[in-house]
């Protein structure tokens, strides 16, 4: 039982890291389609 | 305030104008205060450098049957009286669907992965703004000007260096007998805001100056 | 007047005085200049496949360019016609202003037929295979009952799975469960949330479910390939599978095949996770960055070299890539959800003495002899400890 419940807990707080992480790693369209030359806010 | 409600709004682009001068790029995006790295209008070449290049501005058609509104999964999409296609971003999820049905590319997204969300979906209005009040600050924020409801033109259509690119409206038949009995029953000369739809059909669809008329061209 | 209608007549008798040795296709089509025919049109009122060769392939060229100062050599060798065909079949030399992806195709029409697919097709499958699971199960449950140990319970228990074993496939079910659940409201929000709760209700389950969705498949993919090295030796096909087979498990009769560690059935489910969740991770990665990682072209150039008579197109216009993506996706998820469904039942309430192996991992000694018989041996022969059911772990 403690196991499962310590599973969904990694499971949701992983999910979580996941969107930060990604968030960071710039794939916003500003970033994507312009060069680095170019200074974003 | 619209375009009168007798007949849908188009784009035409006509390709032999078009020199690829982006002036309607430049000015959706200055007129919408579109971000970076969203671009409603864009213009594609064909054959660049080469003899028989020809360039097209396209943003979006305002189809009359939508595909972007037939498969959204919120239902965001409506459609005004003139045929615009115009979507909610309070409801729109960022899904990224509307590009998939869309024939010509026009949804465009904030973000270019989809973690969660794209981003509200961002695209053409027609210079007619969305489903906010007509030209208050919220509506200004979240979808440019509307300059419909102001009784302009859209502002790429404006800046159109050669007149290539011309907004229209285009008449069905079953708008045209509804036009002409309204006409019929109550000829008048059209009132402030209203655009020129009532007139007879004009010979030429441009005026004397030069500008596009808001043609009436019957299909 | 008169000299110009007899001038016409007497070219059109001259064409049907010289009649080479062309099909009746080929006639139609040099009548009409290499453009539709009437059986083109009609083929496609009917609904028929067009060979859209002639128009593929008829882009201009400049070969064909007239020198430049001709009157038509602006043209480049290229009518507005041979561009348009160039647009409409994405094959002309394309430069777009902006810097995105997919931005180069002016014209796609893969949308409506995806769209219709999507709320038809899919909807279908997942509407009637889901329910139809559910309905089943339940059928069988109220039929056929539990299935129970027989003589009941011993009361002694022996481990049948470690920690971190239990560990790793909670977070798979857990992340399964709640991508299962988001992906259903995304595909049904439309048809059934709206009508009842309005745009408003559905739009924020919708947010909910896209966020979830697709943060929390990460943990999916990464608890999928921690399952596969975990389990992978315990679930190699065998003979003694074969006979588990063959007498349906025990879930058919009273009989109680011989199992190791895993018997037939899970074996299967556990392949079934592996190769399904494999491919629906995989467009799904392809769904999570869109148009970066196209896959299906080359799935079907390689589908082509072993059954050539399938034909499949291998260039892919980026929608078409995802349209397919967001399609295979959908279904061999909606696959999963049947088979996992099943999975759920005979591990909850469908077979007493089941759940306690991933509740605790301590399972009744008894059950174990009667359906993992040789796999107790072997962990007796190892000195697996026995316990006591009640024993505080």
């Amino acid at each position: 039982m403690k196991t499962m419940l310590a599973a969904f807990a990694f499971t949701i707080a992983a999910s979580f890291g996941a969107y930060f992480v990604l968030s960071e790693m710039g794939f916003s369209s500003e970033e994507v389609q312009s060069a680095p030359s170019v200074r974003l806010d | 305030m619209s375009l009168g409600g007798k007949a849908r709004a188009k784009f035409l682009c006509d390709a032999e104008r078009c020199i690829e001068c982006n002036a309607c790029v430049t000015a959706c995006k200055n007129e919408n205060e579109v971000p970076w790295g969203i671009n409603r209008r864009r213009v594609v070449t064909i054959n660049d450098g080469k003899p028989g290049e020809r360039s097209i501005s396209v943003a979006c058609m305002h189809c009359s049957d939508a595909p972007c509104m037939a498969v959204c999964p919120v239902d965001c999409f409506y459609q005004t009286d003139d045929g615009i296609v115009l979507h909610s971003k309070d409801l729109c999820i960022g899904c990224g669907y509307c590009f998939y049905a869309c024939p010509f590319g026009a949804p465009q997204f904030p973000q270019a992965g989809n973690f969660g969300s794209r981003g509200k979906m961002d695209k053409c209005t027609f210079c007619a703004g969305g489903p906010e009040e007509d030209n208050s600050q919220a509506e200004f924020q979240k979808y440019g000007s509307n300059r419909i409801a102001e009784g302009k033109l859209p502002a790429c259509a404006e800046q159109c260096a050669t007149k290539a690119l011309w907004p229209v409206t285009v008449m069905t038949w079953q708008r045209f007998i509804a036009n002409a009995l309204s006409l019929v029953a109550s000829v008048q000369e059209p009132g402030a805001g209203e655009l020129p739809t009532r007139r007879k059909a004009a010979n030429s669809l441009t005026d004397r100056r030069g500008s596009p008329r808001l043609s009436v061209l019957l299909t | 007047m008169n000299l110009k209608i007899i001038g016409a007549g007497l070219i059109a008798l001259l064409t049907f005085a010289v009649t080479p040795a062309y099909s009746e296709d080929e006639k139609q089509r040099a009548s009409t200049g290499g453009a539709q025919t009437l059986d083109d049109i009609l083929a496609r009122q009917k609904g028929l496949e067009v060979d859209e060769s002639f128009r593929r392939d008829n882009l201009g060229s400049s070969d064909n360019a007239q020198p430049a100062s001709s009157s038509l050599g602006t043209l480049g060798g290229f009518s507005s016609s041979d561009i348009y065909r160039g647009i409409r079949y994405a094959e002309s030399d394309i430069k777009v202003s902006n810097n995105s992806h997919a931005s180069e195709i002016l014209v796609q029409d893969g949308g409506m037929s995806w769209l219709l697919t999507r709320e038809g097709n899919v909807r279908a499958f997942a509407g009637y295979g889901i329910g139809g699971i559910i309905i089943a199960l339940a059928a069988f449950y109220f039929t056929r009952g539990r299935m129970t140990i027989e003589g009941g319970p011993s009361g002694q228990t022996i481990e049948r799975f470690k920690s971190f074993e239990r560990f790793g496939h909670w977070c798979l079910a857990g992340s399964f469960i709640m991508l299962a659940c988001t992906g259903l409201l995304l595909l049904f929000g439309r048809s059934v949330i709206i009508p009842i709760f309005g745009h408003e209700a559905n739009a924020a389950i919708a947010n909910f479910s896209i966020w979830v969705h697709n943060n929390i498949a990460w943990v999916f993919m990464a608890s999928l390939v921690a399952i596969f090295v975990m389990w992978v030796a315990h679930n190699i096909p065998s003979k003694l599978d074969l006979v588990w087979f063959a007498k349906g498990g025990g879930i058919i009769g009273n009989g109680h095949p011989s199992a190791r560690k895993f018997n037939g059935g899970q074996k299967l489910i556990f392949w079934m996770t592996i190769v399904l969740g494999t491919s629906v991770s995989m467009s799904g990665l392809s769904l999570l960055f869109p148009f970066e990682m196209p896959m299906f072209a080359k799935t079907f150039a390689m589908i082509n070299t072993v059954l050539p008579a399938m034909g499949l197109p291998t260039e892919l216009l980026p929608h078409e890539e995802m349209q397919l993506a967001h399609l295979w996706h959908a279904i061999v998820a909606t696959t999963m959800i049947i088979a996992i469904v099943a999975h759920i039942y005979i591990g909850s309430v469908g077979m007493e003495g089941a759940f306690d192996a991933m509740g605790d991992g301590q399972v009744d000694l008894e059950w174990a002899r009667q359906h993992h018989d040789l796999w107790v041996e072997e962990e007796q022969a190892k000195g697996a400890p026995i316990g006591q059911a009640g024993d505080v772990r």
